[in-house]
């Protein structure tokens, strides 16, 4: 009974021994690297509440207009009430605005992760060799990190089984 | 000894599935689109996310009604009396708000799962900020991102590219509490084209809900 419960915890305390190690290297600022980061001045972290609100009086106005007739499309407003809808476009676009690589306009809105593909895209005028730069970075560190996690655990698995 | 080492086992095993788990989320939604040249688009609709089935899935009803749904690298959109038109897409749901919301990932903005390393910390006026970069700094559009949080909720997002220039910003609004689960309300970005002329971006969710059981195939597109 020893025996398993040894080996149990010796397990277990390699585990936490590696990921402890894997994850204060993952995390560790880059200080080294990266001397004298400049901060940023606090007004970056202030919105302009009233340029947003000027900017967008006109969506909000269709708005209010739909939330007050719930089941309109953009044809019964475009028929009934066409100067809320002059330079709104009739193409959905539920997570943003024009997407890159070809995919329809999804990727802006509510994808967050992935920003150093899809940012670069947009942001680069349709670079696509600095997407694919950042599309292979991106995959390289998901790559690497499976291949750590296994190498961590199988070495750990080994350590355990040899010491008994 | 049996006795102790089961006890043990037993209490470690209860106090991992006691901790409350968000599943499932579904949420009114309202995108407002105006960019700088002056065009405007709205998208009004339901959204529906499940982070074990991991569709995404758009009920929209403005501009029009249609369905799309986002399952690993397939975009299906769905118009009534219209086959389905499917697209290839980068597998990114696990990458979207709604995951990184439902696994409380999204303080970080998802960076800690990307190649991205934080290169500096620091407190200001009782936030926390944090400047991240990519290792090997050959991204110029994408220099620098910059999070700032509060009470362990991600209030800002700041892009910078290498000439030091501010090309985004987001702003995470108005959280709503769920028993432990918190999701922002509000989420304005503003994007910088090359004049420095912004496009503004407005995603506002209401009527939010998790682990929502009543319809399980709002969920999973079958």
């Amino acid at each position: 009974m020893k025996k398993p419960i040894l080996k149990t915890i010796s397990m277990f305390m390699a585990f936490a021994l590696l990921f402890v190690q894997t994850q204060v290297y993952a995390h560790a600022p880059l200080t080294d690297k990266f001397n004298n980061v400049p901060g940023v001045d606090d007004s970056v972290f202030q919105l302009d509440e009233a340029s947003l609100e000027v900017a967008m009086a006109d969506l909000n106005k269709l708005d209010s207009y739909l939330q007050q007739h719930q089941d309109a499309t953009y044809q019964d407003v475009a028929k009934n009430n066409a100067q809320l809808v002059a330079n709104v476009s009739p193409i959905a676009a539920p997570a943003g605005g024009d997407g890159p690589l070809g995919i329809p306009s999804f990727l802006w809105g509510c994808v967050f992760g992935v920003i150093g593909i899809l940012l670069v895209y947009l942001m680069t005028d349709n670079d696509m060799d600095e997407t694919k730069k950042a599309l292979w970075g991106c995959l390289t560190g998901v790559g690497v990190a499976l291949i750590l996690n296994f190498v961590v655990f199988a070495g750990a698995a080994s350590a355990a089984s040899s010491s008994y | 000894m049996k006795k102790i080492y089961f006890f043990l086992l037993s209490i470690f095993i209860f106090q991992t599935n006691f901790a409350q788990e968000y599943f499932r989320l579904k949420a009114d939604f309202t995108v407002k689109i105006k960019k700088a040249d002056g065009s405007m688009n709205l998208t009004k609709g339901k959204i529906y996310y499940d982070k074990n089935y991991k569709d995404l899935i758009y009920d929209i009803k403005f501009p029009e009604h249609e369905k799309w749904i986002m399952r690993d690298t397939l975009l299906i959109k769905i118009k009534q009396g219209q086959k389905p038109q499917i697209n290839k897409i980068p597998s990114i749901n696990e990458f979207s708000i709604f995951h990184l919301a439902l696994n409380v990932s999204l303080t970080n903005f998802g960076l800690d799962n990307t190649v991205y390393q934080m290169v500096k910390v620091e407190k200001k006026d009782g936030k926390i900020i944090s400047y991240w970069k990519l290792p090997n700094n050959k991204l110029e559009s994408m220099d620098q991102i910059i999070i700032a949080k509060k009470d362990n909720k991600l209030l800002n997002v700041i892009i910078i590219d290498n000439k030091n220039r501010i090309i985004n910003k987001q702003f995470f609004k108005d959280y709503v509490q769920i028993g432990a689960f918190q999701f922002p309300s509000k989420v304005i970005q503003i994007s910088y084209d090359k004049d420095n002329k912004p496009n503004y971006q407005v995603f506002e969710f209401k009527n939010i809900e998790v682990n929502d059981m009543s319809n399980d195939n709002l969920y999973h597109y079958q």
